[in-house]
């Protein structure tokens, strides 16, 4: 399946010519879980980054959905 | 470990040893044990009896990093309750070299009166007459200190909006460029200095008085595991560097709680014009950036500064809730009007929060359109100028709510909600519903719980919980000197060992690793007595009905904890 996928904060340097505008597109297996996104794209200090995804944060074992845009971020705190 | 004691209807200033029931304590759990033992708790917050205590964090004056953070300590005129308004820049450090624990302002001068009060490089005392500054705004008031007092000095200050005696009325603090951008923004604190007729708190920054460290060598090492600790975390070592705090508004905007247009909507469309990505590109076009040091020993530099497009200065440390409050409550879109509003309200000396929701409550009720930016600008200067109007915005949310007979006024006990909904954060919801101090996320912010996974946002299950952890470790955080943000660092028990063992190496007493939650656990008691005793009660301790009425798109959540369990929340 292709999933649609948005970066933030220092993420965008992750993925090299990663454009914040268009996000990436991302084959992957159908029936693919979060944990598998983070480990193909590479994510640093994956245990520290959050999907979010319709409004909710994802799990590890969540399993993807193609008609869903996948944000990343490293895990964040309020001030 | 000295107090220094300013009365202002006798002129005159006494320096006294720290008492015994105040050792070991700073910032906030100082200024909460002075006010709790010596401001009569119905007393008039404006009036002689109130206190207006500046003190410095424990490890404020070290070089442990961050924590160069002072605590402002009085009875709020904004809510009615204690409060404590937590402000960086250098003051706290330059406060902490003298080795001054607190500043305690009292009385009263007569009507019109208006001083400064300066301390020199010995630490030395004096009441000057501020005839010359009166009615200054904050920037200008900069130069003419630094040009009266030199250029190595930290100053805390009131704009037109203190003098004014406004509930929104911020106390302004110098950043290590000297510009009075940041700021002990909330609860009113400025309008207490501006009835206790002080324009303007001056330090020199030079003192070389600074209490001994107990075990310099062990405080040496704990201070540089937890630095190591600081940067390695990729929020604290990062995020916050390269995008400011407003690095998070993507997050929440994306879970659904980034209140918008006065609270109707989870989700700002648009948001991308005013996330920490939009804003670091554009100053770093300009020749600004984030990565600004903002205060002094910040080893993480969430500050930046925001220039036009000619590259001019607009202002600095521009903030996730400060863009939040004059932007995502607003309808504004647009970076140059936020950082305009920031400017502004720095300038006057105005909390970004109160200013922004009272705007936004005012356009709700259709005083003004949402997303009219020369509006919201006419109605800073508005404030500026003292007119009726200008009364009313200056006051904050509910005095708007109440002027317009609107229903819908995002604050408890009369202080403005922050940038992360409550019926999206339920979390958050009980933080300001119970905190000390009226709403205020900085009391227990819960946001990285969700974000970590640890906690569904959306459920009340465990808010309760997470809340009362927060608010504890934030109350111990205000009171050791050292930036939230920092705290972040606590995730790892190797710097949470390091903390301890600064604080145990700084006072010579081995302390046991549940001190930090005891110190959080001893303040939030004397807060929660002084506001029982000033006739707080639990029924205070609610948000506004809407919340619990009106939906919030898109999850279309009510806030849902009970009042019982609402009620338990800070009953350590
Ligand atoms: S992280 Fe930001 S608020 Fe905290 S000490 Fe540094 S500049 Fe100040």
């Amino acid at each position: 399946m292709k999933i649609k996928v948005k970066l933030f904060g220092s993420l965008t340097t992750v993925v090299p010519g990663y454009l914040p505008d268009k996000g990436l597109d991302v084959g992957l297996p159908a029936g693919s879980r979060a944990a598998d996104l983070l480990a193909l794209l590479g994510i640093p200090h994956p245990r520290l980054a959050t999907l979010i995804a319709d409004g909710r944060v994802l799990k590890p074992e969540d399993k993807l959905s193609s008609k869903s845009v996948i944000n990343i971020f490293h895990v964040m705190y309020g001030g | 470990m000295k107090i220094i004691r300013v009365d202002m209807s006798k002129k005159s200033i006494c320096v006294e040893d720290v008492p015994r029931e105040y050792m070991g304590l700073g910032g906030r759990a100082l200024t909460a044990a002075i006010i709790n033992k010596e401001v009569p708790p119905k007393c008039d917050s404006l009036g002689p009896e109130n206190k207006l205590i500046f003190a410095p964090g424990l490890l404020s004056g070290t070089n442990f990093v961050n924590t160069s953070r002072i605590s402002v300590g009085t009875k709020s005129p904004l809510t009615g309750t204690i409060k404590e308004s937590n402000g960086g820049g250098t003051i706290a450090a330059a406060l902490g070299h003298l080795g001054i624990t607190a500043v305690v302002v009292e009385g009263k001068p007569a009507p019109g009166e208006m001083f400064i009060l300066g301390i020199d490089e010995k630490g030395e005392a004096s009441l000057i007459k501020a005839d010359d500054y009166k009615g200054m705004r904050t920037y200008k008031l900069m130069e003419k200190l630094i040009d009266s007092f030199g250029n190595k000095i930290s100053v805390m200050c009131i704009g037109p909006a203190g003098e004014y005696l406004m509930k929104s009325a911020s106390i302004q603090t110098s950043d290590v460029d000297d510009r009075p951008c940041r700021a002990a923004a909330r609860g009113g604190v400025g309008a207490v200095m501006g009835a206790k007729g002080l324009k303007a708190l001056v330090v020199d920054r030079r003192g070389k008085s600074a209490d001994a460290i107990a075990n310099p060598e062990a405080f040496k090492e704990a201070a540089k595991i937890f630095a190591q600790k600081l940067k390695e975390n990729p929020f604290t070592g990062q995020l916050l560097g390269n995008f400011g705090t407003a690095g998070i508004l993507a997050a929440i905007n994306a879970m659904g709680a980034f209140p918008s247009y006065n609270a109707t909507k989870g989700v700002l469309d648009g948001w991308e014009n005013i996330s920490g990505e939009a804003l670091s590109k554009v100053m770093k076009e300009r020749g600004g950036g984030p990565g600004h040091m903002g205060c002094a020993q910040c080893a993480i530099h969430c500050s930046n500064i925001f220039n036009d497009s000619k590259g001019k200065y607009v202002t600095s440390s521009l903030e996730y809730e400060t863009i939040w409050a004059l932007g995502g409550m607003t309808g504004i879109k647009d970076l140059d009007t936020i950082a305009r509003l920031d400017f502004l309200c720095d300038d006057i000396g105005l909390d970004t929060m109160n200013t922004g929701v009272a705007i936004a409550v005012a356009m709700d009720a259709g005083y003004k359109k949402f997303g009219d930016g020369q509006a919201a600008i006419g109605m800073v200067e508005e404030i500026a100028s003292g007119s009726e109007m200008g009364k009313i915005l200056g006051d904050g949310p509910e005095a708007v709510g109440r002027h317009f007979k609107h229903h819908r006024i995002p604050a408890v006990k009369g202080q403005s909600v922050a940038a992360y909904d409550p019926r999206a954060m339920q979390g958050l919801g009980v933080t300001y519903a119970t905190s000390t101090m009226g709403a205020d996320h900085t009391a227990g912010n819960v946001f990285g719980l969700y974000m970590a996974k640890k906690l569904d946002p959306l459920k009340p299950e465990g808010q309760v919980a997470a809340s009362r952890g927060s608010q504890i470790a934030m109350a111990a955080m205000d009171s050791i000197g050292l930036c939230i943000l920092a705290a972040v660092a606590l995730a790892s028990p190797e710097a949470g060992a390091a903390l301890v063992q600064a604080i145990s190496a700084k006072i010579g007493r081995q302390l046991e690793g549940s001190a930090i939650a005891e110190l959080g656990v001893r303040t939030i008691k004397m807060e929660k007595e002084f506001n029982q005793k000033a006739g707080i009660t639990s029924k205070d301790d609610r948000l506004p009905e809407f919340y619990y009425k009106e939906a919030l798109p898109p999850h279309n959540t009510v806030f849902a904890v009970k009042d019982e369990e609402l009620d338990t929340t800070l009953a350590v």
